[in-house]
């Protein structure tokens, strides 16, 4: 009867540990998204994510994607890259910023061992660190895109009227001066 | 007021020499003109009901041959006005029996050819939208503006002398029932009385002067629609000035087989001399020499410089898979055509009508080319586009190439082919009359 019950006991054993992996889930790592400043303005601010173990432990070499939120082609979250973890479980990718506050989103998609992750958190920029674009017009030509349409529009309105005027006034003439005397010597 | 010029023996029956009932030959020959044009007519509408997608143009070659047959058409009729108007304008005097059929040839071929942006649209049913959505820093709309002001310049230029002409003939012998009504309904009074000869010069004269820089802008703009691209191959500054040159040349060549065709069929010989075709292979020569000039300064510089893509457009052209239409090209659209009219054997009215029918093939070639190679080459990505005109474009075109000696013989239906008025005229200041 012991036997018997050793049995049982080392085959209830040997299925829990031949199903237990296949069944358990990897357990779910924390995320969460900071700015690291650059010193100097001219240089790239930092978007860092930092990637740990739920109880705080650093996860390297893990692939970590950097989105933010964007209204271009319809709302969405656009991709702007990506970025392993090193030994302290921090990614981090240079971001150059155009306007001051972005919604960022980092995700990690998950591994053999632990399952995915992601993060949503505003990120406000320095305001001196925020790139603005202007236009570019070194000729300084570009305002002559509204003047010059116009301008031509009015020069082929002066034609058109120049040429139906030269029709009109030439008949007009030849049945002005029709009646007088002709002759074919 | 007296007037004015004795009428030259023959001349009127020669003028309306068209409207006669004409042989059995001709009337096959129209027939067949007007079945090739319905049949244009039916491939179009059937593009219409069935969509664009019925073309060989995808999402790489999106313009195809009907932006050839629109270039070249234009293209041609330029060469019709600006031979009338710059002859008039150096009062040259062998223009007299050709100034009609030079400005019926522009006037026609620019009708043809200003429907092919319709053609090369999707929803041709929206092209009001040109107008009520203007965007006017567009080229394409430019374009448009340009072909309609240049349509009613041609318009205009075509019609002030036939009004006179056709006041000048309205009590010809042999004009009867309603053509002699609309002979005298057309002629607005003309009379022939000095007054209305002055008035008329100075009109034509003011008209030529129009004419000549409207046509220069016509075909720059319409190059711009190219070169304001920074595709290779086509954003060039040269190309203003080389689609201008194209077009006078082309459309010199055009003149020519127009008036030698109309010449033969109508026993014009006595009116339209020998001279007449000749002045005009040499005109054709010489705008032959500057085109080669300009072909030869655009490849130099481009190719000097050989930035990547260029040199890989320029290597497809000159050597690779497009080297063979190139160099037909040069041979037939430059070098036989000079080499015809250079040596006196063959410079005859036949050599001058072979140099200048080929020219106006190989001038529709040069056009394929310009448009077609610089789209295939691949701007994202690195797989060459390819290009095969359908059948449904190619009965379109041909309908269009049937159309225009079509209208020209419906034209001359109606009004005299020879500018009779302006050539009594010449003949007068010249001391001619009999």
């Amino acid at each position: 009867m012991t036997r018997w019950r050793q049995s049982l006991a080392v085959l209830a054993v040997a299925l829990f540990a031949l199903a237990g992996p296949a069944g358990a889930q990897e357990p779910t790592p924390r995320v969460s998204i900071s700015l690291e400043p650059s010193s100097r303005p001219e240089l790239a601010d930092l978007l860092t994510a930092r990637l740990t173990t739920p109880d705080g432990g650093p996860i390297s070499e893990a692939r970590i994607e950097f989105w933010i939120r964007s209204d271009l082609f319809g709302e969405r979250y656009a991709f702007v890259g990506e970025s392993p973890t090193d030994s302290t479980g921090v990614a981090r990718l240079p971001f150059v910023p155009h306007l001051s506050r972005y919604d960022v989103r980092v995700t990690f998609d998950g591994d053999e061992v632990w399952g995915p992750a992601e993060a949503t958190a505003p990120i406000e920029f320095p305001t001196d660190h925020v790139v603005t674009y202007t236009a570019t017009d070194p000729s300084q030509l570009g305002s002559l895109r509204f003047v010059m349409p116009r301008i031509m529009g009015i020069v082929v309105g002066l034609v058109w009227v120049g040429l139906f005027g030269l029709a009109f006034f030439t008949l007009r003439s030849f049945k002005r001066s029709g009646s007088e005397q002709v002759s074919h010597d | 007021m007296t007037a004015i010029h004795p009428s030259l023996p023959g001349l009127e029956e020669a003028a309306l020499a068209p409207m006669r009932r004409s042989g059995r030959g001709y009337r096959i020959g129209v027939l067949l003109l007007a079945l090739l044009t319905a049949a244009g007519i039916g491939a179009f509408i059937y593009q219409f009901s069935t969509g664009i997608g019925v073309t060989g143009m995808n999402d790489q070659v999106f313009w195809g041959i009907y932006t050839v047959d629109l270039v070249t058409l234009i293209g041609f009729s330029y060469g019709g006005a600006v031979v009338s108007a710059i002859l008039r304008l150096t009062n040259a005097s062998w223009r007299g029996p050709i100034s009609r059929l030079a400005e019926g040839t522009a006037l026609a071929t620019l009708a043809v050819g200003a429907v092919f942006p319709l053609a090369s649209d999707g929803h041709p049913e929206r092209v009001w939208r040109l107008v009520t959505a203007m965007q006017i820093n567009s080229p394409i709309m430019w374009d448009m503006v340009a072909i309609v002001t240049y349509l009613i310049a041609t318009i205009i230029l075509f019609a002030l002398p036939a009004v006179a002409d056709l006041g000048r003939l309205q009590a010809a012998p042999g004009l009867e029932g309603w053509r002699r009504r609309w002979f005298r309904a057309g002629a607005f009074g003309w009379s022939g009385t000095a007054g209305q000869h002055r008035v008329l010069d100075r009109s034509l004269t003011a008209l030529a002067i129009m004419i000549v820089p409207l046509a220069v802008m016509v075909h720059t703009v319409l190059s711009y629609a190219f070169s304001l691209t920074s595709r290779p191959g086509w954003h060039s500054t040269i190309f203003g000035p080389y689609f201008v040159v194209a077009a006078i040349y082309s459309g010199v060549a055009l003149v020519v087989v127009v008036v030698v065709a109309f010449r033969r069929i109508h026993h014009l010989e006595r009116w339209i001399p020998e001279r007449a075709v000749m002045n005009l292979g040499y005109l054709m020569a010489a705008l032959g020499v500057l085109y080669g000039y300009l072909l030869f300064t655009e490849m130099t510089t481009e190719g000097y410089v050989g930035a990547e893509a260029t040199e890989r457009l320029m290597y497809a052209l000159l050597l690779d898979r497009w080297s063979v239409l190139f160099w037909v090209f040069v041979a037939v659209g430059l070098v036989v055509p000079l080499l015809i009219i250079a040596f006196r054997r063959t410079r005859t009215v036949a050599g001058v009508t072979v140099a200048a029918g080929l020219v106006a093939g190989a001038l529709f070639l040069k056009r394929f080319l310009m448009f077609i190679p610089p789209l295939t080459e691949p701007q994202i990505g690195g797989e060459i586009g390819g290009y095969t005109p359908s059948w449904v474009e190619i009965m379109v075109t041909v309908g269009a190439l049937a159309a225009i000696p079509l209208l020209l013989v419906g034209l001359f239906k109606v009004v005299p082919v020879l500018a009779v008025t302006e050539m009594e005229e010449i003949a007068a200041s010249r001391g001619e009359m009999t």
